[in-house]
């Protein structure tokens, strides 16, 4: 007898916790809400928490972060072997400075991205009188973290282009190179100058 | 995965450890293999990939239902291998697979909601699902650690049934939950980590990590008993 309770007791919690799953997962296909509901009607101690939790206030502004956190690393990644083929390829060019600041401009931007974050943070928390200015400077990081990203690629197109380059015909790829790393120091400049004034 | 990359110059010399060689060199592209994605290898090897999922709204719950379905496999297995040292043919193996993970199951579905109120208590509150993820995924761990060592009080067991069979038996299960234990605690202390500032620092203030430990220990204390209680039953039923 008692056990007939509780398994009644069980199964009409359970019964009741399918039915939030199917209304939550009103938009999905038939399988998927059908495997959701018996996963709350059979296994609702694990599931109950997240049916009665809800999917937007978790999930909003550290989504678009972490894809971007993603980017930044395959890139930095690709950079990286571009990097190692082309050292491979002419040994007789000094291309460490090339590898720090490479290194340096992926910290940059993994800060960056960080600091992206902590607005969204802020902008959503913040009231109508600061979100314009916040917003402003949320936009001024963007376009510098994908103005950091567009130098990160070109400069692993420049040094897989040095790879397959003839020794005779690099010294063109060398010198755009060079050119790049400068464009790279003027941008490290002039955040660290930002970063002077602002503290 | 591939294991030549055809583009890399072939520079075997450079890689002798007794060659001068430049750090950069060593550094091979890393091909990333798919199966290192594997819930069950995660489990097994990095509990910062696990809270990766974890704090991922998106894949919390697949998370916990995949867990779900490792404990329940995971005890199965281990409840058929050891004991099967018995052989006893009044008993069902089958039958005593499906009674331990169901018991272990319900131990964690009972420990749950007292284990969230003591974090309330220890004013250390977290969301009950985070929660729910981090103490199904530990027991997940510790299951698969169970099925790995479930081998040897079943080979002891027919070696020596007075004191190397139980001994290996107990064994057994205190090292799985002494894997538990110290999972649930790394998982709980990268959660905190992960609700932190950004970069604020590499590991908790003490008095949060003093915190986090005595929380951790009354937790571990509270699926002992909801556990024992589930092996009581199974004494009892079975």
């Amino acid at each position: 007898m008692t056990a007939v309770v509780i398994i009644a007791t069980y199964l009409a919690i359970g019964g009741a916790s399918a039915v939030l799953a199917l209304r939550r997962e009103a938009g999905a296909h038939a399988p998927a809400r059908l495997r959701s509901a018996a996963a709350g009607l059979l296994l609702w101690p694990f599931t109950l928490p997240f049916a009665l939790g809800s999917r937007s206030a978790a999930g909003g502004p550290t989504a678009p972060s972490r894809a971007n956190a993603e980017t930044i690393g395959s890139r930095a990644q690709r950079l990286d072997e571009a990097l190692v083929r082309a050292r491979g390829a002419v040994p007789g060019v000094d291309l460490d400075r090339v590898g720090r600041m490479a290194a340096r401009l992926g910290r940059r931007l993994r800060r960056l991205d960080g600091r992206l974050g902590e607005l969204d943070r802020a902008i959503d928390e913040a009231t109508a009188s600061v979100r314009g200015p916040l917003e402003a400077l949320r936009a001024d990081s963007q376009r510098e973290l994908e103005g950091g990203l567009r130098l990160m690629d070109e400069l692993t197109g420049k040094l897989t282009l040095l790879a397959f380059a003839d020794l005779g015909a690099g010294g063109s790829e060398l010198d755009e190179i060079r050119t790049l790393l400068n464009r790279l120091e003027a941008m490290a400049c002039a955040t660290r100058e930002v970063a002077a004034v602002s503290t | 995965m591939t294991a030549i990359d055809p583009t890399l110059p072939y520079r075997s010399e450079h890689l002798s450890p007794f060659l001068p060689w430049a750090a950069e060199d060593r550094r091979l592209p890393q091909t990333r293999d798919e199966a290192d994605d594997a819930l069950v290898i995660q489990l097994m090897q990095s509990p910062k990939a696990i809270v990766d999922r974890i704090m991922d709204p998106t894949r919390a719950q697949a998370t916990v239902l995949a867990s779900v379905g490792v404990i329940t496999g995971a005890g199965a297995l281990a409840a058929v291998i050891m004991l099967s040292a018995w052989d006893d043919p009044q008993r069902s193996l089958a039958l005593d697979a499906f009674m331990v993970s169901a018991g272990l199951l319900g131990a964690l579905a009972a420990s749950i909601a007292p284990i969230w109120g003591l974090a309330v208590l220890r004013t250390a509150r977290m969301p009950i699902t985070q929660l729910t993820a981090i103490l199904t995924t530990s027991v997940a761990a510790a299951s698969l650690l169970l099925v790995a060592m479930s081998a040897a009080p079943a080979v002891l067991w027919r070696i020596d049934g007075v004191w190397a069979g139980p001994l290996a038996l107990v064994g057994a299960f205190l090292v799985a939950a002494v894997g538990c234990a110290v999972r649930f605690r790394s998982q709980l202390m990268l959660v905190a980590l992960h609700s932190q500032a950004e970069g604020a620092s590499t590991q908790p203030s003490g008095a949060d990590r003093s915190r986090i430990q005595a929380f951790a220990r009354s937790a571990m204390m509270v699926l002992a008993f909801t556990n024992a209680l589930a092996g009581w039953a199974w004494l009892a039923l079975g």
